[in-house]
């Protein structure tokens, strides 16, 4: 056989010399590091090197003067020799199979994912393809996992080309804008802009072009991207410049960050409220306590008179003063501050406690209170300061809005495997079915005229079933005017996780 | 005879040095009144009182500061501290704690009890 460089006239060499070539030429072949094939117009194995039967797991024997289709897996066998036909009808070195995935097959049936070079020779026994054949399994693994990666980024992650056309698109970005993959590529970035700044970004993506540098988008100003419904949502954005042989691109990584706004919202909000509670606080402190030390005639002694007014300053200061505290702990709760602290109480020593410290008030009025506690209830797993909160609203509620010489009942029951029913009545002035809705909202006071006299705060009531909400329960009133009221609530025995 | 304990109290609002000062007066003590800080760390020294009732406002205000310069003076250390604020939430009072007071009292305040909860304090130290 003899070998020669392609278009090389036949040569007159002595023979000695084309031997030698030949030898050189097969050195050349054997210490080749990739697997090498070479193959005649006929589709024949001529000569494979040492790699080749490495990677097919064949000896030279078997292979040479065999067909090529022998290395080649059943399903692309048929096209093969058209390939052939087409490669020998234009011979160029180049790689075979520009986009497809190649595979090649082994003596042992497995096939491996490969990459072939091919390069025309002329011989004496006519034309020839001498194919280098590189194992990518490796690199294809390698791939994979970028793949994977960026894949599974739980940001969008978009590749945008110097034209401002999107060339590639995660999966998280079609969760994030709503879009399929083929819906976004080959458009331009703009699409996910709002219209309202649509017209300002090409001028940022020349001027990032002409500085390319790893940034964070838009330094100081709220960016926002528009989904497929039209709907907007604020986001981060952070640019990467790549070069590569597809010519200069720019990464963006996308953030969501509505959650973190709204939480930012909520942060500064409750800043707000605590700043304003401690400003309302301070001065009471001097209402308070002067027309304390007045009343207890720390500095002298009062009329009648004196005394009765220094009494309503210091009643309407106290009064002042429960105010700010129910609209500090209503925002708290609605703001998502407030925690839950729970804990495993006895509930009849809870209520004996609740309703020692408003005897004295219920005396006053010549009103009596009685307990009747199911059994099947013990003890709970609540909040417990916010659960005597609660109770104490209801309790002395049903003792300021009752008739003098009447009772306030207390009644638990078990409701349920996990839940228990706690219902104050009371025998009082009672509400107007019209106005039952409206007891529970903040500030809307029923009946002003009636309840100015009784001093309600108009927060007591929002707050409690704020509070009975937060542990996952309801409250419901049953009323009618001079029929008295039933305040039940609804609870689980125990909120805790088991 | 019964020897008259000395207390510094500490307030930038008028009316509310007034209160506390007025009240323990009644009391038998003998109260000194400061309205900024630089006033009360040199009558602090000047006096050496057995406590100090300290307000405490917004954050990053001096009565912290205060507090802080008070308890790194070695002859001044044992002076006990109690912090008036008018903050309910639990960190507030963290911090409070956090900067060496001795204790503290929420404001506003309830008189009745306020002569009382001094007298605990004083306890303590005894």
């Amino acid at each position: 056989m003899v070998i020669k460089k392609q278009r090389a006239k036949p040569s007159k060499k002595p023979r000695k010399e084309t031997q030698s070539s030949d030898e050189r030429f097969r050195l050349v072949v054997e210490s080749a590091p990739n697997a090498m094939v070479l193959v005649n117009n006929h589709g024949k194995i001529v000569l494979i090197n040492g790699q080749a039967e490495r990677l097919f797991g064949f000896s030279r024997k078997q292979l040479i003067g065999k067909g090529l289709e022998t290395l080649i897996p059943e399903r692309f066998k048929t096209q093969h020799p058209q390939f052939r036909g087409n490669f020998f009808s234009s011979p160029e070195t180049r790689s075979m199979g520009a986009g497809r995935d190649l595979f090649a097959l082994r003596s042992d049936g497995t096939e491996v994912a490969v990459e072939i070079g091919l390069n025309p020779l002329e011989s004496e026994e006519g034309p020839m393809v001498l194919a280098s054949i590189i194992d990518i399994t490796e690199r294809k693994k390698i791939e994979e996992r970028f793949r994977l990666i960026v894949e599974s980024a739980p940001y969008a992650m978009i590749l945008v080309n110097d034209q401002g056309k999107m060339i590639f698109a995660n999966s998280e970005t079609e969760k994030l804008f709503r879009y399929t993959r083929n819906q976004l590529i080959g458009n331009g970035i703009e699409m996910l802009i709002p219209t309202r700044v649509r017209n300002k970004h090409p001028q940022y993506r020349e001027a990032f072009h002409q500085k390319p540098k790893m940034r964070a988008m838009g330094e100081g100003r709220e960016l926002f991207a528009v989904r497929r419904d039209g709907t907007e949502f604020p986001v981060e954005i952070g640019l990467n410049p790549i070069t590569s042989p597809e010519g200069h691109m720019v990464l963006a990584s996308i953030t969501d960050i509505s959650d973190r706004k709204a939480q930012e919202a909520n942060r500064l909000k409750s800043e707000f409220l605590a700043n304003m509670s401690h400003e309302l606080r301070t001065p009471l402190n001097a209402i308070l306590g002067f027309s304390e030390l007045m009343i207890d005639k720390k500095i002298g002694d009062l009329n009648a008179k004196q005394l009765d007014y220094l009494n309503d300053i210091h009643a309407s200061g106290l009064h002042l003063l429960n105010l700010i505290n129910n609209v500090l702990d209503l925002s708290k709760i609605e703001v998502g501050k407030v925690e839950l602290r729970l804990e495993d109480f006895d509930l009849s020593d809870t209520v004996d406690q609740l309703v020692k410290t408003l005897v004295p008030i219920a005396v006053k009025k010549g009103i009596t209170i009685t307990q009747l506690l199911t059994p099947e209830v013990p003890s709970i797993c609540l909040d417990r300061s916010k659960f005597k909160q609660v109770l104490y609203n209801l309790l002395s509620n049903a003792i300021k809005f009752n008739n003098p010489g009447g009772t306030v009942a207390i009644e638990s029951s078990k409701d349920g495997l996990n839940s228990f029913k706690i219902a104050v009545t009371d025998t009082g002035i009672g509400i107007a079915e019209k106005d039952q809705k409206n007891i529970f909202v903040p500030f809307l006071q029923v009946d002003t005229s009636l309840t100015r006299r009784h001093e309600g705060s108009g927060l007591g009531l929002a707050l409690t079933k704020e509070i009975v909400e937060l542990h996952m329960g309801k409250i419901e009133v049953k009323s009618a005017v001079d029929a008295g009221t039933t305040f039940t609530v609804t609870l689980p025995i125990s909120l805790q996780k088991p | 005879m019964k020897q008259v304990v000395t207390i510094v109290a500490v307030d930038d609002n008028p009316a509310n040095l007034k209160l506390v000062s007025d009240l323990l007066e009644i009391e038998g003590y003998r109260v000194l009144r400061c309205a900024d800080p630089d006033t009360a760390l040199k009558t602090i020294e000047n006096e050496r009182p057995v406590l100090v009732l300290m307000d405490i406002g917004l954050p990053g205000m001096d009565g912290m500061q205060l507090t802080k310069i008070i308890k790194s003076r070695p002859h001044l250390s044992s002076i006990i501290i109690v912090a008036l604020t008018a903050f309910a939430m639990k960190e507030d009072k963290e911090r409070v704690m956090a900067a060496g007071c001795d204790g503290y009292i929420t404001k506003p305040i309830d008189t009745r009890k306020f002569k009382d909860e001094v007298e605990t304090f004083l306890k303590k130290k005894a």
